[in-house]
């Protein structure tokens, strides 16, 4: 990896960017609660996230404005929701979100969030709640799930000293957290053993259980929401904790990007396309240095603008959502571009145009470099017992 | 001449790619503006 001065400015750029969408996030923060009920005058009470409400026609009227967060896909996804005096849920809204827009879409088009109406805070233990959720889009609708139950908890707590259980902290392994502990058993011993000619056995693997049983693959988006500070639940979600965890941790012990070359769903059907096809077309010399640069510039632009926003779904361009079948028409078209690329250009998707893949590298790369500088150091001690002589 | 064809198909599709990854980004952002 060059540190050259458009590395760093790149970087400082991306800086910038950050804190003026930290900054520019807080103020749209403020003004949400107001614009979400315009009908509503809201006084503070003893609780800072439960407001008394007055409806602005009705001054004798009373009603209270609940607001609490649970860990989403992309960050926090916050919810406030008006309960009536006798504390029955009346109205929900969405004030802050950073999910896919797509499955946000997919649930508000469900009606999930009118399932709750009529719930009452006598309705709710241990921040669960009795609602079936939305199919496709599991992780955005237990979020709003869990914020949900814990809106009503705390209005149950605050106004109407109802006492609620503590939830579980157990992690739970599931059948896919299994399978994705197993295929990673499986690749580290490949790699250490050297066998190349596992790999398909691996790219088989990470097909079946990352693509079609999780149907969530790495992406931008979730590496964005670490570097911006959001963590998905690990309760919630230890398969990506399992699948970020591997994917990152492997360039740093074992030096080597096991996810891309062993695992990604989307390489084994370009791996596949390309086996299939046995079309082997290469970019001619100079398209290839553009598109090295161009895979830089496309990384900086989705992280730009991501910051800009404080939104790490806005970051993702990638393919990868064709697993969960959940895209705009737009997308579908550069998907199927991408897969029609890789029929021609062996891993065109990856070779050109991934911003995972690009993000793993530099962390071998990185850690190449790291390694490197320690064995040339001077000051490196000698390792006790074996002074040299 | 076999392998300019194969380079051009190639880099069309690589120029295509990058366009509309280019626009998505940019037609989202416009979007939330």
């Amino acid at each position: 990896m060059k540190w050259t001065p458009l590395t760093w400015a790149a970087l400082a750029s991306l800086l910038v960017a950050f804190v003026v969408g930290k900054i520019g996030q807080r103020q749209r923060a403020n003004g949400r609660l107001d614009a979400a009920f315009p009908e509503l005058v809201l006084q503070p009470s003893e609780s800072s996230n439960v407001l008394h409400a007055t409806h602005r026609d009705e001054p004798s009227s009373r009603s209270y404005v609940s607001v609490a967060d649970a860990p989403g896909w992309g960050g926090r996804l916050t919810l406030a929701m008006q309960l009536d005096s006798a504390g029955n849920l009346q109205h929900a809204e969405i004030l802050e979100a950073h999910e896919t827009g797509a499955f946000l879409r997919r649930v508000l088009d469900a009606g999930l969030l009118r399932r709750f109406q009529g719930l009452s805070v006598s309705d709710v233990d241990a921040e669960h709640i009795a609602v079936d959720g939305v199919s496709g889009a599991t992780v955005t609708s237990n979020a709003i799930k869990r914020a949900v139950a814990r809106s009503l908890e705390q209005a149950g707590r605050s106004i109407f000293e109802r006492e609620y259980a503590e939830p579980s902290w157990a992690i739970r392994i599931g059948g896919a957290e299994a399978a994705l502990i197993v295929l990673y058993s499986f690749v580290i011993t490949a790699v250490v053993l050297k066998k190349t000619k596992w790999r398909s056995i691996g790219y088989v693997g990470g097909f079946l259980i990352i693509g079609v049983l999780s149907t969530t693959p790495l992406s931008l988006a979730s590496l964005t929401a670490i570097a911006m500070g959001h963590l998905p639940s690990l309760r919630d979600q230890l398969f990506w904790w399992l699948l970020a965890g591997g994917a990152l941790c492997s360039p740093l012990i074992l030096r080597k990007n096991i996810y891309c070359a062993w695992m990604c769903p989307f390489a084994a059907i370009e791996e596949a396309l390309a086996a299939s096809g046995g079309i082997k077309f290469s970019l001619s010399p100079r398209a290839r240095k553009f598109a090295r640069r161009g895979t830089f510039a496309l990384l900086w632009l989705s992280l730009m603008l991501a910051f800009l926003q404080h939104d790490a779904s806005a970051a993702t361009y990638e393919p990868f959502f064709i697993f969960s079948f959940i895209g705009t028409d737009f997308q579908w078209y550069l998907a199927t571009l991408a897969l029609l690329g890789s029929f021609f250009v062996p891993r065109f998707w990856c070779r050109f145009f991934c911003p995972v893949g690009e993000i793993l590298s530099a962390i071998v790369k990185l850690r190449g470099q790291l390694h490197r500088s320690s064995q040339a150091s001077p000051t490196r001690l000698p390792i006790l017992g074996r002074h040299p002589r | 001449m076999k392998k300019r064809i194969q380079q051009w198909v190639a880099n069309t599709l690589a120029a295509a790619m990058f366009a509309g990854i280019v626009f998505l980004l940019v037609s989202k952002f416009l979007e939330r503006l």
